[in-house]
């Protein structure tokens, strides 16, 4: 579905990615790990157009996305909830959501998509007319992958959800994201909470400045002794 | 002094702030979404003007109503001026900016210059001079009307950003454009469709006024001064702060005729606005950005 092929980007002068590959395939988890720095956000960022490319492509179903307007990404099925949220803070919550279905086809499923989300997250429709900029973090977080979920995404990029949320709220976000996975929404997650993001995955690679220097199944990795080493302590 | 003068002041101040609401508005969003200073607004308002009168001259159409052709046309000139010059600046430095729209301004103001002289215009509606009178106050028909439209073309805009998919698109792409390029909105398209919006309302605040204003080639400087602190008091890029500031400065200007006389106007206005600034140096309703 997504396909990464020796992938170089970064800002101005600076390279963060350093020739990475993976792949996501159809309705699978992908976990992307690594300390902060590692070029996560700026793998998922690079992917959207929102990174200078330099070398390299990136495959959507047969499409290069590389070539392509960064705009144009969400009609292709692909949503990226950014790191940090971005809502639109004056904004209601509901009219994020409602952004969230702009893209045509979306549009026409939004009502639809907006009893959805608030089946998923039910805390966001007690504030539906609530601004966005005064929701609490976790429901912050829950807004944000919300508004991505309206697009009816066949490919739901996350970059960091949990950050910022206290452990309870963690697993409420991941447990939302389990119930996406199940519904057939390919994921591709950027986390620096690497338990719960491997026990989420199907597969995971762990970034290392820029570089893929790991890869495997999430339980592998999670077993892996270097992992847990380089990156639990223990 | 009098009460009724100075109720008579407040009147004359408000109706004019309601012209001044519609002018800043567009001015406002232009720099809210675009995140560009347009010099070049007043212009916009001279062309509605010069189009309201010879529409009059050559058909006799009532300026107002003639607001229903400069609107599209000038909503149209924004557009296109955006396609083929403000949008290739976007990504410069600001100072690239400016330049394009003050040059954009000096070249409208000398294109009216030629075309149609330096001589001041005006046209001879049969109300021009035709007053309401309630008490002591005079409501002139004229401002009456201008102000009007002016109020009910701001809360259009105002129910068009909050109401309509395109709004709220706009909305989101002057809060976080990167945000809302990942949901799929083309940025370009909505910048450039707040530019035509914008210059549709200047345009629409120079029909209006044409009743009892004169037109010339330089006048929409006045009136893109007044607009510029109007923004500022209101809050960088808020619509409603704009609406408000538009009133506050037509009371403002009114009393500082009335004081100070002839000049003292603007002078008023630009205290009101440092005492506003003061208070509140984001202005009246934009909140700080952390």
């Amino acid at each position: 579905m997504l396909r990464i092929e020796g992938l170089e980007a970064g800002y101005g002068e600076v390279r963060v990615l350093h020739g990475i590959s993976l792949e996501v395939r159809e309705g699978e988890c992908v976990a992307l790990v690594g300390a902060n720095g590692a070029g996560k956000s700026t793998l998922l960022r690079a992917v959207s157009g929102m990174v200078r490319v330099l070398a390299g492509s990136v495959w959507f179903e047969g499409r290069d996305l590389t070539r392509m307007p960064p705009f144009h990404l969400a009609s292709l099925g692909i949503a990226h909830v950014p790191e940090g949220r971005r809502l639109f803070p004056e904004m209601t919550v509901e009219e994020n959501l409602m952004l969230g279905a702009w893209v045509e086809a979306a549009r026409r499923a939004r009502a639809e998509s907006l009893e959805r989300v608030y089946a998923l997250f039910p805390r966001l429709k007690e504030r539906r007319r609530q601004l966005a900029g005064t929701l609490s973090g976790g429901e912050q977080q829950m807004l944000a992958i919300g508004r991505g979920l309206m697009l009816r995404p066949r490919l739901l990029m996350l970059d960091e959800p949990s950050l910022g949320l206290s452990p309870r709220l963690v697993e409420d976000v991941f447990s939302g994201l389990q119930q996406i996975s199940v519904q057939g929404v390919s994921l591709l997650l950027a986390e620096q909470n690497i338990v719960q993001a491997l026990s989420l995955a199907n597969r995971a690679y762990v970034l290392e400045t820029g570089r893929v220097v790991m890869e495997g199944s999430g339980l592998e990795l999670l077993g892996s002794p270097r992992l847990r080493e380089a990156y639990l302590g223990v | 002094m009098h009460p009724e003068i100075v109720l008579q002041a407040l009147v004359n101040g408000v109706l004019m702030g309601g012209v001044y609401s519609l002018v800043s508005i567009g001015l406002t969003l232009i720099f809210g979404v675009v995140r560009i200073v347009n010099f070049a607004h007043g212009e916009f308002l001279m062309a509605g003007m010069y189009l309201t009168y010879w529409l009059w001259v050559l058909t006799r159409l009532d300026p107002v109503a003639a607001a229903l052709v400069t609107m599209p046309v000038l909503g149209g000139f924004g557009l296109l001026l955006f396609r083929v010059l403000i949008g290739r600046v976007l990504g410069a430095p600001d100072l690239a900016q400016i330049f394009l729209t003050v040059a954009i301004s000096l070249v409208l103001q000398n294109l009216a210059l030629l075309l149609f002289t330096a001589n001041y215009r005006s046209v001879t509606v049969e109300y021009a001079t035709a007053a309401l009178r309630v008490g002591g106050v005079a409501f002139s028909v004229a401002r009456l009307i201008a102000f009007g439209v002016a109020v009910v073309l701001s809360f259009l805009t105002g129910v068009f950003l909050t109401r309509t998919d395109l709004g709220r698109a706009m909305r989101a792409v002057a809060q976080d454009r990167e945000a809302a390029v990942l949901l799929g909105i083309d940025p370009n398209r909505i910048y450039g469709m707040a530019v035509a919006l914008g210059a549709a309302l200047a345009a629409a605040g120079g029909s209006v006024i044409m009743p009892y204003f004169y037109v010339f080639p330089t006048v929409g400087a006045s009136f893109v001064l007044m607009a510029f602190i109007v923004v500022i008091m209101g809050g960088l890029g808020n619509v409603t702060g704009a609406f408000l500031g538009g009133l506050i400065m037509g009371v403002a200007e009114s009393f500082g005729i009335l004081l100070v006389g002839g000049h003292g106007g603007v002078m008023v206005g630009f205290l009101v606005l440092v005492l506003v600034l003061m208070i509140r140096p984001h202005g009246l309703l934009a909140a700080p950005k952390g």
